[in-house]
C-alpha cells in the first residue's frame, strides 16, 4: 500500500498541480501544431514554397537566442539573483518582439504570394501565422512578469509564473524546430503564380 | 547568495544553459548546411526529422527541465 | 434583489454588447481599408469572437487571472456570499466542483431538450413523403442543429458527471484547478449561443460533420456552426486537463490506481481523450473559416487543396469523440450494477484497463467513417482491423457486467432500471456496429437510415441510459431529497420499448435504402408507415424525458428527504452526509484500506473515516484539506 507518509502542504499540491497542469497543456497544443505538420506534409509533400533562406536562419537564430534567455532568466530568479533575472527577462521579450517583427513585419511583407495563392500560400501562412500568435502570447506572458518581477514580486522559493513563463516559450522554441525545417529546407521549391 | 558552494551552484547552471546554446545553433546550422547539400528527398526528411528530434529533446531536458514535474519543490539548489 | 447581480444576466448582456461593438469596429477597420462592407461575413464573425470574450468577462470568469496577472492575491477557496439567496449561485462563477458539476447538468438537460426538440420538427416532416412545412433549408439547418446541439448536450452532460462525481469520489477537496473549472464550464454558454444564433443567420445545410467544400460555401450559420463548436471544444480540452491533473495528485492517502472507484477509470480514459484530439477538430474547422475568410485554399482543388484531409483530421476527434461520449456512461453502468447487484465487480482491473484500451485503439480507428470518401484505398483494410480491435475491451465490460450480475441479489429501483436498458440497448449498438466497420458491408450502409439507428443505441446505451441513471441515483446527494420512483419507473417503462421501435426502425428503413439527412424521399419505396411509427416513437420518448423533467422539479423542492447512505454504497462520496458539504471532507478526511467493490463479502472494509470517533490510525495522517 502506498501510503504518502509525508503529506504534501498546500503550497507543494499547488506545485505538482500547476507543473503537471502545463505540461499536459502543452502535450494539447501539440496535437494542434502535430495537425498543421500533418497538413503541410499531406498537401504539400516533397515541395515547399520559395522562401528567403537568409531570413528563415536569422528569425530561427533570434527565437533560439530568445530561449537561451529566457533560461538565463529562471535561472537567476531561482538562485535569488532578481537584477539578473529582469535583464535576461527583458531581453527575451525584446528578442521575442524581434522574432515577430521579422516574420509578421519582414517575411510576410517580402514573400511575392498571399494567403489566397494555392495551397503552398495557405500553408505558409497558417504555419507562420499560428505560430506568431503563440509567441504574442508568450511574448504578453513576458510582459506581465517582467512587469510584477519589476514590483517585486518572485523569489528564489516562490517563482512559479517564471517557471511557467519559461516553459511555455520554450515550447513555443520547440514549435519553431519543426516549423523551420518544414517550411525552408525540406522538399523541392516552387514558385508561386 | 554569499553560500559558495549555491554560486557554484548557480554558476554551474548558467554554464550549462550557454553549452546547450551552442548545441541547437550549431545543429541548426548543421540542418541548413545539410538542406543545402543533399538532393534526396526521402533521406532529407528523415534526416530533418531526426534533427528536430535531437534539438526538441536537448530542449525538453534541458531548458523545459522535465524532470520536475514530478517534484514539489520549488527551489531548485 | 438586482437582476444583474446573476453572472449570467451580466454575461448575456456583456456578449450583446461585445458582438455589436465587434461588428461595428470591423466594419469601419474594412470601410476604412476600402474594402467591400457589405460583405457582412468577416465583421460578423469577428463579432461573435469578441461576444464569447465579452461573455466571459461580464460573468466574471476572468476575473481572478486578470487580478493575478496584475500581481494580486486571490482567495483560494471563496466561501458562497452568505447574502445570495442559495439558487443564485447556479446562475453566477462558483468554484466549488459540486455547483459547477450541477451547473452542467442543467445546461445539459436543457440542450437536450432543445436539440430533441429540433428532433421531433423534423422528424414530423418525414411521416410522408413529399415537403409538408419545412424548406429544405430549414430542414437541413433543424437535422445539422439536432446533431450539433446533442454533441454539445453530452459533452456538457459528462462534463456534469467528472466534475461533481471525480473529487468526491477520490477525497479531493475540490478539482485542481477551480478557477479553470469555472472557466471551462462557462465558456459553454456563449459557445452554445452561438451555435443557436446560426439558425438566425441563414442556417447551415452540412449536418455536424461540417465537410468542406459544401462548408466552404454554405450561408453565415456555418460560421457560427465553427465558431460554437470551437468554444465548446475549448471547454471539452481544459475540463479534460483538470480531471488528469486531479486524478493523478488528489487522491486520498491509501487510494492507489487501483483501488479507485471504477467511474474514476472511465473518466480519466475520457480525459485523455478531451484532452489531446480535440485539437484537431478545432483545427479543421479552423481551417475552414480561414479558408472562408481569407481565401487560403486547403480544401480548394482549384488552388491545389484537398479536401480528404479535412475528413483525416476532422474524424481524427470525431472518432475518438463518440468514446468521450460512452466511456462516463459505461463507467456508470460499472459503478452502479454491484451496488444493486450486491457482489464484487467481476473483473476490476479489466474493466479498469479496457476503458483506458479503448481510448487508445480510438485514436487508430477514424478513417472507417471514410471508406466511401475517396482516400488511399490502402488505408482500408487497416483501419477495418483497427476498428473490429475496439469490440475486444468492450466485450471485455460486457462479460464483466454479466460476471457481476451472475447469482447476485438484484433489486431494481429506478437507477438500476437504467442501467440495465442501457446494457441491452448498448449491446444492440454495439452488435449493429461491425458491419459499419467492415470495408464490403459498409459501402452499402454508408450514409443510409441503418448508420443513424446505429449510434442512436451506442449513444442512448452509452449516454443517455446512463446519465438517466446517474440522475436518479446521485440526485440524493446533490439535494438530500430523492426522486419520485412510481414517476422514475414510468420514464423508464415508457422511453425504452418507445426507444427500441425507434431505432431498429430507422435501422429497417436505412436497409431498405432510406438515405440520411434528406428531407423527402421516393413515395415508391413504400417506407412512409415505418417512418410514421419512427415518429411516434421518437415522439413517446419526448413524453418519457416531460415525465422526467416534471420528477426532476418536483423532487428538488418536495421529494422524499434522503439524507443517509440511501444506496447502501461502500463509496466515499456516500459515507457524508446529503446533500454534500460545501469543502466535502474537510474534517471528515478517510483512508483507503481494502478493496472498493467488495460488495456482500464478510468484514470487508473499503474505507476508515477519521472523524472524532474514530480517528485515523496513526501513520495515516490524511492530506490537508487542499
Amino acid at each position: 500500500m502506498t501510503i504518502s507518509s509525508n503529506p504534501l502542504t498546500a503550497a507543494q499540491q499547488k506545485l505538482v498541480n500547476n507543473r503537471l497542469g502545463l505540461w499536459l497543456f502543452i502535450l494539447s497544443d501539440a496535437f494542434m501544431f502535430g495537425g498543421i505538420l500533418v497538413a503541410r506534409i499531406y498537401l504539400l509533400g516533397e515541395t515547399r514554397p520559395h522562401l528567403e533562406q537568409t531570413t528563415g536562419f536569422i528569425i530561427t537564430a533570434i527565437l533560439l537566442v530568445s530561449s537561451f534567455f529566457m533560461n538565463r532568466a529562471e535561472t537567476s530568479i531561482a538562485f535569488g539573483d532578481r537584477r539578473g533575472f529582469l535583464i535576461s527577462t527583458a531581453l527575451t521579450l525584446l528578442l521575442g518582439l524581434g522574432f515577430l517583427i521579422g516574420v509578421v513585419g519582414f517575411e510576410w511583407r517580402i514573400t511575392p504570394f498571399g494567403p489566397g495563392d494555392g495551397a503552398p500560400g495557405a500553408i505558409f501562412y497558417l504555419m507562420t501565422g499560428m505560430h506568431a500568435f503563440h509567441v504574442l502570447t508568450g511574448v504578453i506572458f513576458l510582459a506581465v512578469i517582467l512587469r510584477n518581477g519589476l514590483m517585486g514580486h518572485y523569489s528564489a522559493d516562490e517563482h512559479w509564473a517564471v517557471e511557467a513563463c519559461a516553459n511555455y516559450w520554450h515550447f513555443v522554441d520547440i514549435v519553431w524546430q519543426f516549423f523551420y525545417p518544414a517550411l525552408y529546407l525540406v522538399g523541392v521549391a516552387v514558385a508561386l503564380p | 547568495m554569499n553560500d559558495p558552494k549555491r554560486e557554484a551552484k548557480r554558476k554551474e547552471a548558467l554554464r550549462q544553459g550557454e553549452v546547450i546554446m551552442l548545441i541547437l545553433i550549431t545543429i541548426n546550422a548543421v540542418e541548413l548546411w545539410l538542406a543545402l547539400g543533399i538532393k534526396y528527398q526521402t533521406v532529407m526528411m528523415a534526416t530533418m526529422a531526426f534533427l528536430a528530434l535531437v534539438d526538441v529533446l536537448f530542449i525538453l531536458v534541458y531548458y523545459m527541465h522535465l524532470e520536475r514535474v514530478f517534484s514539489n519543490k520549488e527551489d531548485h539548489s | 434583489m438586482n437582476f444583474f447581480s446573476l453572472g449570467l444576466a451580466r454575461g448575456i448582456g456583456a456578449q450583446i454588447i461585445g458582438t455589436a461593438i465587434g461588428v461595428a469596429f470591423m466594419s469601419i477597420w474594412r470601410a476604412a481599408l476600402g474594402m467591400p462592407v457589405n460583405e457582412m461575413e468577416p465583421a460578423a464573425v469577428f463579432g461573435g469572437a469578441v461576444g464569447a470574450l465579452a461573455f466571459m468577462f461580464g460573468v466574471g470568469a476572468l476575473t481572478d487571472w486578470t487580478r493575478i496577472a496584475f500581481g494580486h492575491a486571490v482567495a483560494e477557496h471563496p466561501a458562497a456570499d452568505p447574502s445570495q439567496p442559495t439558487w443564485a449561485r447556479y446562475f453566477g462563477v462558483s468554484l466549488d466542483h459540486k455547483v459547477i458539476g450541477i451547473q452542467y447538468g442543467i445546461t445539459s438537460v436543457l440542450l437536450l431538450c432543445l436539440a430533441g426538440l429540433f428532433a421531433l420538427i423534423f422528424r414530423a416532416e418525414l411521416v410522408e413523403t413529399g415537403l409538408q412545412f419545412l424548406s429544405p433549408d430549414l430542414y437541413n439547418t433543424l437535422m445539422s442543429l439536432h446533431g450539433i446541439v446533442m454533441i454539445a448536450a453530452i459533452l456538457t452532460g459528462v462534463g456534469a458527471m467528472s466534475n461533481y462525481l471525480v473529487p468526491l469520489m477520490i477525497g479531493a477537496s475540490d478539482m485542481a484547478f477551480p478557477r479553470l473549472n469555472a472557466f471551462a464550464f462557462w465558456v459553454n454558454i456563449p459557445g452554445a449561443l452561438l451555435l443557436l444564433s446560426s439558425l438566425f443567420l441563414g442556417g447551415f445545410d452540412t449536418g455536424w460533420t461540417g465537410y468542406p467544400p459544401l462548408s466552404a460555401r454554405a450561408p453565415l450559420g456555418m460560421q457560427f456552426f465553427f465558431m460554437g463548436v470551437y468554444i465548446v471544444g475549448l471547454s471539452s480540452i481544459l475540463g479534460g486537463l483538470n480531471i488528469i491533473v486531479t486524478v493523478l495528485t488528489m487522491r486520498a492517502p491509501g487510494m492507489t490506481l487501483f483501488r479507485m472507484p471504477i467511474f474514476v477509470w472511465a473518466a480519466f480514459a475520457t480525459a485523455l481523450i478531451q484532452l489531446t484530439a480535440t485539437q484537431l477538430i478545432g483545427l479543421s474547422f479552423m481551417m475552414v473559416m480561414f479558408q472562408r475568410l481569407f481565401g487560403m485554399g486547403f480544401f480548394d482543388p482549384a488552388k491545389g487543396g484537398n479536401v480528404i484531409l479535412f475528413q483525416h483530421l476532422f474524424w481524427f476527434y470525431s472518432h475518438p469523440a463518440v468514446y468521450v461520449f460512452i466511456l462516463p456512461g459505461l463507467g456508470i453502468i460499472s459503478e452502479l450494477l454491484p451496488v444493486f447487484a450486491r457482489k464484487p465487480l467481476f473483473g476490476y482491473k479489466w474493466i479498469a484497463l479496457s476503458s483506458l484500451a479503448i481510448a487508445l485503439i480510438g485514436f487508430f480507428v477514424w478513417a472507417h467513417h471514410m471508406f466511401t470518401s475517396g482516400m488511399e484505398e490502402y488505408l482500408r483494410v487497416p483501419f477495418m482491423y483497427s476498428t473490429l480491435l475496439v469490440a475486444v475491451p468492450t466485450g471485455v465490460k460486457f462479460f464483466s457486467w454479466i460476471g457481476t450480475l451472475w447469482q447476485g441479489k438484484i433489486s431494481t429501483p429506478t437507477p438500476m432500471l437504467f442501467v440495465l436498458g442501457g446494457i441491452v440497448v448498448f449491446l444492440l449498438g454495439g452488435l449493429s456496429g461491425p458491419p459499419n466497420g467492415t470495408v464490403a458491408t459498409d459501402l452499402q450502409l454508408h450514409d443510409t437510415y441503418w448508420i443513424v439507428g446505429h449510434f442512436h443505441d451506442t449513444m442512448f446505451g452509452g449516454f443517455v441510459f446512463p446519465f438517466f441513471a446517474a440522475i436518479y441515483y446521485w440526485f440524493p446527494k446533490m439535494t438530500g431529497r430523492r426522486m419520485n420512483e412510481t414517476l422514475g419507473k414510468l420514464h423508464f417503462y415508457l422511453m425504452t420499448p418507445a426507444f427500441f421501435v425507434m431505432t431498429l426502425g430507422q435501422m429497417f428503413v436505412g436497409l431498405q435504402g432510406m438515405r440520411r439527412r434528406i428531407a423527402d424521399y421516393d413515395p415508391a419505396q413504400g417506407l412512409s408507415p415505418t417512418h410514421l411509427v419512427v415518429t411516434v416513437a421518437a415522439f413517446l420518448i419526448a413524453t418519457s424525458v416531460l415525465v422526467f423533467l416534471f420528477n426532476l422539479v418536483h423532487s428538488v423542492k418536495s421529494g422524499e428527504v434522503a439524507a443517509g447512505n440511501l444506496w447502501a454504497s461502500r463509496s466515499p462520496e456516500w459515507q457524508i452526509p446529503s446533500p454534500a458539504p460545501e469543502h466535502n471532507y474537510a474534517g471528515r478526511p478517510f483512508v483507503v484500506v481494502g478493496e472498493p467493490y467488495d460488495y456482500g463479502l464478510p468484514g470487508a472494509v473499503y474505507l476508515q473515516m477519521g472523524d472524532a470517533a474514530t480517528p485515523l490510525p496513526p501513520g495515516h495522517a490524511a492530506a490537508p484539506a487542499e
